[in-house]
């Protein structure tokens, strides 16, 4: 088949779309993905799926995701000569609105194949084991960091402090990283202060204990306690709505939660606070 | 030598010490690769155990692998059938509960090294009793019947049915001149009127007990048949035991057996023949007045040695 | 200042890697690393007869198989050898070279095979790497191997127009020299007129650490031969003799100080392994470097820690095209960790790579001009740093 006929394939996998649907990959989705394809064999066309269902579009209808792209690239990736990511990563796939509409379309259809293909190949079967690792574990305090989370019960935030080089580290270590000397003299710092360093993560990794993955966006943050300088701050969590405003020196405070337990998560995350 | 004392006390206030719970939850997966998805899918699809064959080491491996790792030869494509039968080469006995088990404890954990294969692996054993457990056990494997596409696709191992085993009797070489075994039985008119029909044999003097009045011994008695038959258990399951067979058997009767005598029937080994590995044995019959009532002979060929 | 006592020279004669890829579907563990075993002794002219000792390596539990090394056997060739498993967490496959090092020069093996793998498909990266983390404080904030902080600092310092400009250069350098590299996982052939469309366009991780600057995840084998002296003239025209190295490891857990630059071990470790090799100029006295780097960011920042430079240098070197593999000073032909990642393995291809260059086997990526000395970092969290020195000629003991 030579490449301008293979280009002319686009409508035909638009067309067949809908006889190859993939019951088990469209359930539970409800949104309309558009594609914008390139080029003398190209056009536009959405896919709408919803309640179990699959229809194909001609024009854009409302699209929660458009991806654009050249009519070779298309069919090079329909066929799976070309790996969506790397298109994707390389440019040469542009998507607009909502990206991870669009993982889950990779399931949506069965292998398309070319007509006057000869009879498709049964792949040999590739044995894959799926499981979760899950191990309780026991984890102890110490008298030093069971100190600091004893006293996030009573709202307090503890650093400790180098007898030597007078670093407050938080949160408290038996041993000055620098000095490798014990220090003993706890100090409260806070609880309000500044942020120093927000991070923030659009892409989370999953929670140990439930494997899930947590709701993004969602910002990791350095901040500067009242009572600490330089570079002795705490990590912690910033409000999600106030990431717009998250920038160096922008005062903040940390919000308990209703039941303190002595866990780092006894602050649910510090917000800015309004002037 | 002049370094800094460090400090190594530190006041532990053990009200701030406390524990808490937390876990390792993390998904992955694991890719059996080529060779390992065709050992499985055939486990699953075809009940069928496959290995592969290094012919430069002369070994099969199983479960298969791709590369014999002695020579470093590519094994990949030499797939040979294997048989769903083996035998143990060693086990052990797992009696503590932990979650991740396959199965409840108390199990047995097994290698199994199946016929034609080299290389023995781990399974379970079921269906025989733990203290009879034993290395050299004969087993077979038992399919899933759901299957997993995993090694549990064999559900377990089980023993291997055989006939029942027999202890054989004594052979040439273990019999020894002078050894001796015999049994008794009480002969009631029961079994005398039995055998008359057995044997046909239904002459007055067993049978009709006015006509016996008329013969010597003045009542009924019973067949010759019956005391001296009762050497046969002797050398068929006693001495020489199992396994016997009797080539010769001659009896002289000596006294009546009337009914409810009770009658011992002797075997004893008299004599040896080498060239035939055959031996005689001396037969004697006496009742419970300890008279004789009948003796004579046997020639027999005693069971095969056992390996 | 103390110079590390070798009884003698360990030269490099055998490297073999697997393809890097993140689909090996169709290979178990063992397989894949047998891949690799049988390029390096071939390359080396030997067999497993050869081997003394066999040093295994990976991201503990990465994929969540512990002990791998006795499992690997089948596909290792160690049946029957000495050996010693390492795992130090992103460094280890630098450390793996640094075992094999000592265990040639000591005199105790003379021959050492290396291996470093991942087969990261099989686990989680992510959820690993937040494992490590401190499960009472830590762990629930981590985010695993990312941060968008070094990112934060560099546009800081730089201004967000040149800092992202040079970030995006940084990268297109690294996929061109990936697209000479049959072996490296991405290879998306970028143009550098789409630096400024993927720089807006690459969907953002963290901050302003976006996916295209990041690094792949990938299921790799790479493997290494190490021979005394005598045996490596024997096996090999043209070995790559390791000078020195040295491992500098700052924080046992996250944070601990802070916000501060994180990552001060680079430029410690250089400046101690510079000082005892006579090395006062690197970017004129090294010929290139092999540099683990985990994201373009991070390459962009660390070319200023490794080569000891002060203000905006480094940026220059990347805008001005030193950088590339016809440049003054080739960093990563191979195309670096952005191209390919295959964690355990990862900072033995920096040391593998490097010393391709030396023996003249890096074919398409081979960098036009000689090599005499070059340079191989490792990195991993929390904060370790192994720089390794590679030269032509055999070192005097």
């Amino acid at each position: 088949m030579s490449e301008h006929n293979k280009n002319s394939l686009v409508a035909d996998i638009f067309g067949t779309m809908e006889s190859r649907v993939n019951p088990d990959g469209i359930k539970g989705i409800t949104a309309n993905y558009g594609y914008v394809i390139q080029g003398p064999d190209g056009g536009t066309w959405t896919v709408c799926v919803a309640d179990g269902k699959v229809t194909v579009r001609e024009g854009l209808v409302d699209p929660h995701v458009t991806t654009t792209c050249t009519d070779e690239d298309w069919v090079a990736i329909t066929l799976g000569e070309l790996d969506g990511m790397t298109a994707f990563s390389s440019g040469k796939l542009k998507v607009e609105g909502d990206m991870g509409l669009l993982i889950a379309a990779a399931r949506f259809f069965k292998k398309y194949a070319a007509p006057g293909a000869g009879p498709q190949e049964t792949p040999e079967e590739l044995i894959v084991l799926k499981q979760v690792l899950s191990l309780d574990q026991t984890f102890s305090t110490g008298p030093v960091m069971g100190r600091f989370l004893n006293a996030l019960k009573e709202k307090k935030i503890l650093a400790n402090k180098c007898p030597e080089c007078k670093r407050l580290q938080i949160p408290p270590r038996e041993v000055c990283a620098e000095c490798v000397v014990r220090c003993e003299e706890f100090v409260e710092i806070g609880p309000e202060g500044v942020i120093s360093t927000p991070d923030v993560v659009y892409y989370a990794s999953p929670d140990p204990l439930t494997a899930e993955t947590r709701e993004t966006p969602y910002c990791s943050c350095h901040f500067l306690l009242d009572g600490c300088k330089g570079h002795e701050t705490m990590w912690h969590e910033l409000k999600a709505s106030d990431i717009p405003r998250a920038k160096r020196g922008v005062r903040v405070r940390p919000v308990w939660n209703d039941t303190l337990k002595g866990c780092v998560t006894d602050i649910k995350y510090f917000e800015i606070i309004n002037a | 030598m002049d370094h800094k004392k460090r400090e190594y006390t530190m006041t532990i206030d053990t009200k701030d010490c406390f524990t808490i719970e937390g876990k390792l939850a993390l998904p992955y997966q694991y890719f059996a690769g080529r060779t390992g998805s065709r050992f499985i899918t055939s486990l699953r699809d075809n009940k069928k155990i496959m290995g592969l064959e290094c012919k430069h080491c002369n070994k099969v491996f199983v479960p298969p692998r791709s590369t014999c790792e002695v020579c470093f030869e590519d094994i990949s494509e030499n797939w040979v059938d294997l048989p769903n039968t083996g035998i143990v080469t060693g086990f052990t006995i797992v009696r503590y509960e932990e979650p991740h088990q396959p199965v409840k404890p108390p199990y047995i954990t097994a290698l199994v090294k199946l016929d034609k294969a080299d290389t023995p692996f781990a399974h379970i054993v079921k269906g025989i009793p733990l203290s009879k457990m034993k290395t050299g056990l004969r087993v077979e494997a038992v399919f899933a019947k759901r299957t997993t596409a995993t090694i549990m696709d064999i559900d377990h191992f089980r023993p291997i049915k055989e006939g029942p085993s027999f202890k054989l009797g004594y052979s040439y070489d273990a019999l020894e001149v002078g050894m001796s075994d015999s049994f008794t039985k009480t002969i009631s008119e029961t079994d005398v009127y039995l055998f008359a029909g057995i044997s046909g044999d239904f002459n007055p003097m067993h049978m009709n007990e006015e006509f016996a009045k008329t013969t010597p011994m003045g009542t009924r008695i019973a067949h010759g048949a019956l005391p001296q038959c009762l050497i046969a258990p002797v050398l068929g399951m006693k001495l020489p035991g199992l396994g016997t067979i009797a080539l010769e058997v001659t009896t002289r009767f000596k006294a009546p057996t009337y009914f409810g005598d009770t009658i011992t029937a002797t075997g004893e080994v008299v004599e040896k023949l080498p060239e035939r590995r055959w031996v005689r044995m001396a037969l004697t019959f006496t009742n419970q007045k300890n008279e004789l009532v009948a003796e004579g002979s046997a020639l027999v060929l005693p069971p095969p040695s056992m390996p | 200042m103390k110079k590390m006592k070798k009884n003698r020279n360990v030269g490099i004669i055998g490297v073999g890697q697997s393809v890097f890829s993140s689909h090996r579907e169709e290979v178990n563990q063992p397989e894949m690393i047998h891949e690799a075993v049988v390029e390096a002794l071939d390359q080396a002219g030997m067999t497993m007869e050869d081997i003394d000792c066999v040093v295994h390596g990976n991201m503990e539990l990465f994929e969540m198989v512990h002990q791998p090394d006795l499992w690997h056997t089948i596909g290792t060739g160690a049946f029957g050898r000495e050996s010693l498993r390492i795992t130090t967490g992103g460094t280890t496959g630098a450390t793996l070279v640094c075992a094999a090092d000592a265990l040639v020069a000591s005199g105790l093996h003379e021959v050492v095979m290396a291996i470093g793998f991942e087969k990261l498909q099989e686990g989680h990266t992510t959820g690993g790497i937040t494992n490590m983390a401190d499960p009472l404080w830590t762990r629930k904030l981590q985010t695993g191997a990312l941060t968008g902080m070094t990112a934060t600092q560099v546009i800081d310092e730089f201004g967000e127009e040149r800092a992202k400009k040079a970030s995006m250069l940084y990268r297109i350098f690294m996929d061109k020299h990936a697209m000479k590299n049959d072996k490296a996982h991405r290879r998306l052939g970028l143009e550098f007129d789409q630096a400024d469309d993927l720089a807006k366009k690459s969907p953002a991780l963290v901050g302003e650490l976006r996916m295209i600057h990041m690094c792949s995840q990938s299921d790799g084998t790479c493997v290494m031969i190490f021979a005394s002296e005598e045996k490596a003239r024997l096996h090999c025209k043209q070995p790559a003799w390791i000078k020195d190295h040295i491992s500098v490891h700052r924080e046992e857990n996250f944070t601990i100080f802070g916000d501060a630059l994180v990552v001060s071990t680079h430029r410690y470790a250089a400046k101690k392994l510079f000082a005892r090799n006579d090395i006062t100029d690197p970017r004129k006295q090294i010929d290139m470097m092999e540099m683990y780097d985990p994201s373009s960011w991070w390459g962009l920042d660390w070319i200023r820690e490794f080569l000891m430079l002060e203000g905006d240098a480094h940026i220059r070197m990347v805008e001005e095209g030193d950088i590339a593999i016809d440049g003054a000073f080739p960093i990563n032909p191979s195309g670096g960790v952005t191209a390919s990642n295959p964690i355990g393995a990862t900072a033995m291809v920096r040391v593998a790579e490097a010393a391709m260059q030396i023996m003249g086997t890096a074919g398409d990526h081979q960098v036009p001009k000689q090599v005499n000395t070059a340079l191989a970092s490792g990195f991993g969290g929390t904060m370790w740093t192994v720089l390794t020195l590679l030269t032509r000629e055999a070192p005097e003991l």
